[in-house]
Order: C-alpha cells, then structure tokens, then sequence
C-alpha cells in the first residue's frame, strides 16, 4: 500500500454476556437449544409484555466497563432502537443511546516492540437478536426461518476509537481484548460460536492528516485472523480506488472467508432513522458508587496487574507475558507456586513441556490431567536430587498422559535417581575398567573422554545416576590414577 | 330488583341475603346482555359461561386486555383472530376480587382516537340516544346494565371521553397504580388502565380491586389502596381550582358550556369552593400529547408485522411481507397516528417536535403540579363537545376531545369523569383531577359530588340503598 495513505481502523466489536436468563426475561441463555425453545412472551415482544431488566447483565457491563479502564455512568436509560427486520421481535432492540455504562476508556497493546493505546469510545448494554437460517442464500432463498431462542440475550457492544493503524494492530487489540474479558468472567468470547463477533470501519487519509474521510463497514469476519485478512483487502482496494482518482463508497462490505475478499452488500433496506428514546417501560437505572465499588473490588486480577506481579518475582518480560495472555495458565502458574518456590523454573517447565504436550494433543490448561500440585512436587523432587532433570521430563511426560502421581510413577519405575556415593563409586570403577581407551584419552589431554564416561554410567543405569556426582566421583578417580 | 338497578353494594347484599345466587345473576346477565349487545353494539368476544359459586360481579374488559387463551383483537383486523398466552395482571386482580368478565368489550382500534366507539368489527351506539357514539362497547354497556363494572384503558383520556358520552363514572388511576402487563397499550408512558362504573362506589370498588404492585411491571409502584369502600366523607371542605382557559378550548360546544357553567354554580352553592385559577399550559396539553403518544405508538406497534402472531398478508420479499401485511392489517385511523409519529420523530422533525413535546411535558406537568399545591382537585369538562352523531368523521392525527383530560396522563395524576348533565338527550360529564396517588380523597370528592348533582342514571334510575 502506497505510503502516502494511512489506514484509519475503527472496530465495534459485540460480547455475548454468560448470564444465565436473559437481558429483559428469564428464558435461558444457554447455546445449543433446539429452535424456539428458550422464548416467552417478552423475548418474543408478544402484545402487553413487560420487560424486566437483569441486574447481573448490568453488573457484568460494569465490570467490562471497569476492565476496560472506562468512566462508569452514574445513570442510564435503556433505550429503544426502532427498525423493522424479522429477527427483532418488538420492532425496535433495547439498548443504550444517550448513556452508555462505560466511556473514555482504553487498552494498551505492544505492536512492534512500541506502546500503543487504543482507545474505546462506549461500552453499552443491548440485547440479541434472533438468528436467521435461510432455505439458501440470503439472496434467493425461497423461504427463510427465525430462531427467537437468542433475541433478548444480553450483549456489550464495544466501540473502540478509530485508533487502530493496521490490521496487525486490528488482531492484536481484539487479542488483548479478549483475554481481558476472559479475566473478568463476563463472557467465553468465543469467535466461532458467535459469543464475539467484531465489525470494523475502515479508511484511508493522507498520511499526517487529522481528518477522518469516508469509511467503509465490514461485516462477516468470523476470527481473529478473518478480521485482519478482511481489513487488509479493504485497505488494498480503497488504495487503488483512491490511486485511479476515484471515491470511496460509504458502504456495508460482506467479508468472503474463502476468497478472502469484500463485498458490497446490497441494502436491504433504507438506510434507518432510528428514533432512538428511552424506553417508557423500563426506569432508569441509578448506578449507585457503592454498587460500582463492590464490582471494582470483585474484580479478579487483571492481565496488567497479573503481569505487573509476574515480573516482581523476577520472571523476564517474555515469560511474563507468555503466561498472563492465557488466564487458565496464568492461574495454573500461582497454583502450583503455592507450594513450590522456584517461579523461573516453573515458568519454563509451563511455557515449555507442559504447553508442548498440551498443544501436541490439542488440549487446553483446563483439561490437563497434570495437576498444579502434581508438578509442583514433580520439581521439588528434581530440585532435591531424587530424580535428574532428564528423567524428570520422562516422568512428566507420564504423568501427562496417565494423569498418575509423581511419586507413584517414580516408585513403579524404580527411577530414583542414584546418589549413592557407594554404589556411584563401584559403578565408576566398572566404567573405569571397561573402557581404558577413555581412560588413556583422557589422561593424554582429551578433557571430553570424561564425558563420554559420565555417559557410560548413565547408560549403566538407564539414566538414574545423579550426572554431577557421577562426574566428581569419576573425575576424583581419574586424577589418582 | 333488576340487576341494572342494583349497585355493587346491594348486589353483595343481597348475595349475603340470599336474595340473589352467582348462577341467577350470570344467566340473567348472560341472556339481558346479549340483548343489548344485539341493541347498542356492545361486545366482540363473549367469553365462556362460568359455573362457580363465587359471589360474582359481572363486568367487561375492553378489547385491548389480554386474557390467557381467549381471543384478544384490540378491535384491530390484524389481531383478528389473536389468542392472548397470558392475562393481564390487572383482570387476574379483578377475578379475585369477585369481577368476572363475561365479554370483551368494542373500542376504538387499538383504543387511538377521540372514542367514537367504531372499529372494524362493530359500531357501539349510545345508549341513550340512537346514532350517536356510544365511546365504547365497556362505557355503554355499564350505561345500559349490560354489566356492572368495565375495565378499559386510558392513554390521553379516552376511558374518561367514554364515561362522559355513556353518562357513567369513569376513573383513570395515578400513573403506576395499576399493573399495564398484558394491557395492549400504545403509549407507555401516558397509558393506564382504568376502570367504569354506574356511580363513583362502583367505581371505586373496581378500581381498588385492580390497583396494587406488580412485580412483573417495573413501572408498577408499591402503594397501599385507601379507597376501598364504603367511601368516607371528606373530612373538612372541598376547594377545587378551574382554570378559566377551558372557555377558550378549541371545538368547545356551547352546550358543553352551558352544563359546565351551571353545575359549577350550582356546585358553589352547595358548599363547594371552586376558584378560578389560570393555567396557560392547557392549550398546549392536547398537541403534546398527541405528539408523544404517535411517536410511542409508532415504535410499540412495531412488533405487529404477522411474523410471530397476528395476521400476515403474503408479499413478494420481507419489507413487501410487512406492508402489505400492515396496511391491510390497520385501519386508516391508526395508520394516520403511526405516520404522524414517524414523521414527527424522524430526522430533523426529531428535534422540533418529538424532543421538544418531551420538554413541554415537564413544564406542563409542573404547571399543573403547582396548582395543585394550593388546591386538592382541578375541576374542568371532561370533554369539549356532547356525544357526535356516529356518521360525523373524527379526522386526526391528534384526538379533538382530549384537551381537558390530557394534563392527567401528561402528568400521570388520578382523574375521574363523572356525569354532570343532559343537553338534548345526551350526557355531559364533568372531570376532577387530584394530585399523585390521591385516589382516596380524590372519589371521596366524587362521590359528594355526585350526590350533590343527582344525575339520573340510565340504568341504575331511582338510587337503591
């Protein structure tokens, strides 16, 4: 793309709420219901219903707003967006318009090496609506049929500034959103089931401008990478639009996954006037400060502050980093720290074996068969010498798959390691013995025949000799001969 | 004695007596209802006949209330064969109060309009005088003695403009008094449902038995019902305020006037204080009103699209789907209402008019608020003009008889219109409305009123002790 054009990113980006009932009614959230199971009159605006806020959707909408570094309103009106479409059972969604819970917030990325604040312009509540299922394509299918099982779930709607400068930076925002979502327990902010779903506004403007020129909506992007491939063509194509002289639509584009390019869209209908205003049947919401500030202390540790301790005790930035982008790891890691006091040989034995057996078998944290404790007694025992780090590994690995107790495994397979000066002593002097090659080697200058015989009396015992005693004993009886 | 006579109080009398049983009384009820059904054009639903011992009241609900399983059709074609899967919490009270509704009664469509009593289904004559409006199946059919009591609604004082055509007591309660779930409403923030009655203990009997919190209506308010009957005598006198503006109301009829101006005298000189007071914001009341209440309908009455209930025409795509479906669906009243609130609300009109109409809102209410510090009750017409003729066209978008009773749903205050004279055959009714949550006081006026002007009920005739 031409230097002379900079990208001007926006995203609006939509978290489905894990409350249990839904935003206005008791009818259950849970995914995967057979259609039109989970509906009432409210959810299916039925004549002479009345909508009842859930206070926990609220709650929740404070907590991301808290996360997210934002002013929480004081007061709130629920408000209602007035359009026509088939799977918005009233006529009109519920949602936030003149003030929104949460405002002037922020997240803070690392794009190339440099600190980057994205900023969010709102965070406000509204509810779902229901899902479409056309007998074939939108276009020309004979019939379609609405699935009321979601319209009324709660969702945060996410409006970050137009901040974002490319579509790396586009992914690696909604990563970092995501994971702290995921620390505050609002949601599973899962892409392919839809509990995410993001939306970006992209434009092109001369490069140092501060003018904001015609921007395009994207729609359809259905991961993180679908939103950065999506962003990347539009940027390409708005580029050579503007490079032939020509304007820039103002237009909704669809995101086609297996081309990897967008569309326009036709209208389905006018472009809507909303004629947004409070809802009459639903008060205003005072947000008392004593509500915000039993949420705020609530809150579980944060990935910055997570990471903020993490560093404190003495782990590098990488390792820091590695371990809070993944809130089960990170809990993973303070479990088992709890009863085991090296934290960098911890971090590397995560960040190494246990994420490569995971990743191996495809398998998140939460369904490793290795508990905290287990691996923390599994170190403690190469710490003190009963196993060397190599067979630890081994055992590990074990443990991984059969989900048995170090000890155990250790015991059945009589893998202590031997430090037993005694019997190290008369294993030398086998090794010794058996190999006066080395020996002479050695004794002419060749430093690195010892090695050979360290290994040869690992070889001896499978492994289970203590390698640095080996190496003193052995080295000991070298010099005296 | 004829039930038509009877008041609820000697009807429960007699029950108590044994005088009467609940089966005599619902089949007389049955059989002389569906006489006068025939005759004024009462009801669209009569609902299955009971067979309990309870010691009932018969009574209607307007067509716009739900009840669980029974057909409900806002008077409306795209409602027309509409099964409601719940009841009004407001009729659930009624029932266990003793109130058993034998029909849903005729209305307006959707209730928007000036009450003329003609819907697509039916036309509701007045029963005192024939073609002309009765304003609604409930009103005349308590006016006849069809039933004793009627639940219906009131958004910008259409219940009120009823009571005041089919000379009966109608009241509309404090904003939040009653429970609105499953009141098919079109303006929440005006609508209530209120209740009608023969004279103002009827009345009062009926709207206690209905008032109460709901916890499934989060405007619903929890406050304890003071006026159950036997309603007592108002402690000391009565001051009332006029505002002398209603002289100047647009479409006053001169023999409005007329009854309005001599009962007043003649109210004064029975011991009542009416002051003349001014209230400058009453020629606002109606255009806000109709401004707010077309915009609220039009985004309740959305949800009317023939997707999940109601009828649906067949159309080529969606957006053909919905309109055809709607404009067969509505009559030409309420289309015109909806247009108007969409245009109203839409792009710069927003501002001008739907934003600015909120602002009036507040200075209206507090105007009439501040009267009502200084006085109990505000005394006007119920409605400028006597019952049309039913071929007389009532051309909208804003109602032309709801400048008087407006301020009440504007300000959410307690109002009740009770019959103050005849012209030429027809009932005239007169209004008093009392400050928040001051139904109490505000019957207990009513009633000594009531007394003091002795008008002649159609039914109830000669007053039964």
């Amino acid at each position: 793309m031409s230097a002379e054009y900079e990208p001007v990113i926006g995203l609006e980006i939509h978290v489905e709420l894990l409350t249990e009932t839904k935003l206005f009614c008791g009818c259950s959230t849970a995914f995967g219901a057979e259609p039109n199971t989970q509906v009432c009159s409210i959810c299916l605006g039925l004549p002479g219903h009345r909508p009842l806020l859930n206070r926990k959707a609220a709650e929740y909408a404070i907590r991301a707003a808290l996360a997210l570094n934002c002013r929480v309103a004081s007061h709130t009106t629920f408000d209602r967006k007035n359009y026509f479409y088939c799977d918005l059972p009233k006529g009109y969604q519920i949602s936030q318009f003149f003030y929104p819970m949460g405002t002037h917030g922020h997240v803070d990325i690392k794009m190339g090496g440099k600190d980057r604040r994205i900023g969010l312009r709102q965070i406000h509540l509204e509810e779902d609506t229901g899902k479409l299922l056309h007998s074939g394509s939108i276009v020309d299918a004979d019939f379609s049929r609405v699935d009321f099982n979601r319209a009324g779930v709660p969702l945060i709607e996410i409006v970050s500034e137009p901040d974002i400068r490319s579509p790396e930076e586009a992914r690696l925002f909604l990563q970092k959103l995501r994971a702290i979502l995921l620390y505050t327990g609002i949601s599973d902010c899962k892409m392919e089931e839809g509990s995410m779903r993001c939306d970006a506004n992209v434009s092109l403007r001369p490069a140092g401008s501060q003018e904001f020129f015609t921007k395009t909506e994207l729609k359809n992007m259905n991961s993180f990478r679908s939103v950065q491939k999506g962003i990347e063509y539009e940027i390409a194509r708005q580029g050579k639009v503007l490079k032939k002289g020509g304007r820039v639509m103002p237009e909704t584009r669809h995101f086609d996954e297996t081309s990897g390019t967008t569309k326009a869209m036709r209208s389905k209908f006018a472009a809507a006037d909303y004629r947004c205003f409070p809802d009459p049947n639903v008060p205003p919401l005072e947000v008392e400060k004593d509500w915000v500030a039993n949420i705020k202390e609530a809150l579980p540790e944060l990935p910055a502050a997570r990471l903020q301790r993490f560093t404190d005790l003495g782990l590098p930035d990488y390792d820091a980093e590695v371990l809070t982008s993944n809130k089960e790891l990170a809990d993973y890691f303070d479990a088992a720290l709890t009863h085991y006091n090296n934290p960098k040989t911890l971090s590397n034995w995560l960040m190494g074996e246990f994420l490569g057996l995971l990743n191996a078998a495809n398998l998140e944290v939460s369904q490793s068969r290795v508990t905290p404790g287990a691996l923390a007694r599994l170190l403690t025992l190469k710490d003190k010498g009963t196993i060397s780090g190599k067979i630890a590994k081994e055992v590990f690995a074990d443990m991984f798959t059969t989900g048995k107790e170090p000890e155990s495994l250790i015991e059945e397979k009589g893998l202590t390691q031997i430090s037993d000066t005694g019997e190290l002593e008369r294993l030398a002097g086998e090794v010794l013995a058996n190999n006066p090659g080395s020996v002479s080697d050695y004794k002419s200058g060749k430093k690195k025949a010892l090695g050979f015989l360290v290994g040869q009396i690992m070889k001896a015992t499978r492994g289970k000799a203590n390698p640095q005693l080996a190496n003193e004993i052995l080295l000991k009886k070298l010099e005296e001969l | 004695m004829a039930l038509e006579k009877m008041k609820i109080q000697s009807l429960k009398k007699a029950y108590e007596g044994s005088y009467l049983s609940p089966h005599e009384v619902r089949d007389e009820g049955y059989e002389k209802g569906a006489g006068l059904d025939e005759a004024y054009g009462l009801f669209l639903t009569w609902l299955p006949k009971k067979d309990s011992d309870r010691h009932i009241i018969p009574a209607a609900a307007a067509d716009n209330l739900c009840l669980e399983g029974q057909r409900t059709t806002c008077a409306s074609r795209i409602m027309e064969n509409y099964h409601s899967p719940f009841s009004a919490f407001a009729l659930e009270k009624a029932a266990a109060a003793g109130f058993e509704v034998v029909a849903k009664s005729n209305l307006d469509e959707f209730g928007i309009g000036d009450s003329t009593g003609v819907s697509p289904f039916k036309t509701t004559v007045n029963p005192w005088k024939e073609g002309h409006q009765g304003g609604s199946g409930a009103a005349a059919a308590v006016a006849s003695g069809a039933v004793m009591a009627a639940f219906a609604s009131d958004a910008s004082g259409g219940l009120r403009q009823e009571a005041s055509y089919s000379g009966v007591v109608g009241v509309k309660p404090t904003y939040g008094r009653v429970s609105r779930r499953g009141l098919i409403d079109y303006a929440s923030s005006l609508d209530q449902v209120g209740v009608l009655g023969r004279c103002v203990e009827d009345a009062a009997y009926a709207l206690a038995a209905i008032s109460g919190h709901d916890p499934k209506d989060p405007t619903s308010i929890d406050r304890p019902v003071d006026f159950d009957p036997p309603l007592k005598k108002p402690g000391g006198p009565i001051t009332m305020a006029c505002p002398r503006e209603w002289q100047e109301a647009k479409g006053l009829d001169a023999a409005v006037a007329k009854v309005f101006g001599k009962t007043l005298e003649h109210l004064s000189s029975q011991g009542i204080q009416i002051e003349e007071v001014s209230l400058p914001a009453l020629k606002w009341s109606s255009p806000v009103t109709a401004i707010i209440a077309s915009v609220e309908a039009f985004s309740t009455l959305a949800n009317f699209d023939g997707i999940r209930f109601g009828e649906r025409a067949r159309g080529e795509h969606l957006q053909d789907m919905y309109v055809q479906t709607r404009t067969r669906g509505f009559g030409p009243r309420v289309k015109e209402f909806l247009t108007y609130g969409a245009l109203v609300s839409s792009g710069k009109y927003y501002q001008d008019y739907f934003l600015w109409a909120q602002k009036c809102r507040r200075f209206i209410r507090d105007q009439v608020l501040a009267l009502l510090e200084n006085t109990s009750f505000i005394i006007l017409p119920t409605v400028p003009f006597a019952p049309p003729p039913l071929d007389e066209k009532s051309p909208g978008p804003e109602p032309k008889g709801h400048i008087f009773t407006s301020p009440a749903n504007l300000a959410g205050l307690p109002a009740v219109s009770l019959p103050a004279g005849i012209h030429d055959a027809l009932p005239v009714g007169l209004q008093l409305i009392g400050r928040p949550f001051g139904e109490g006081p505000l019957l207990q006026a009513a009633a000594l009123l009531e007394d003091i002007i002795s008008f002649p009920g159609l039914a109830l005739g000669e007053q039964e002790g």
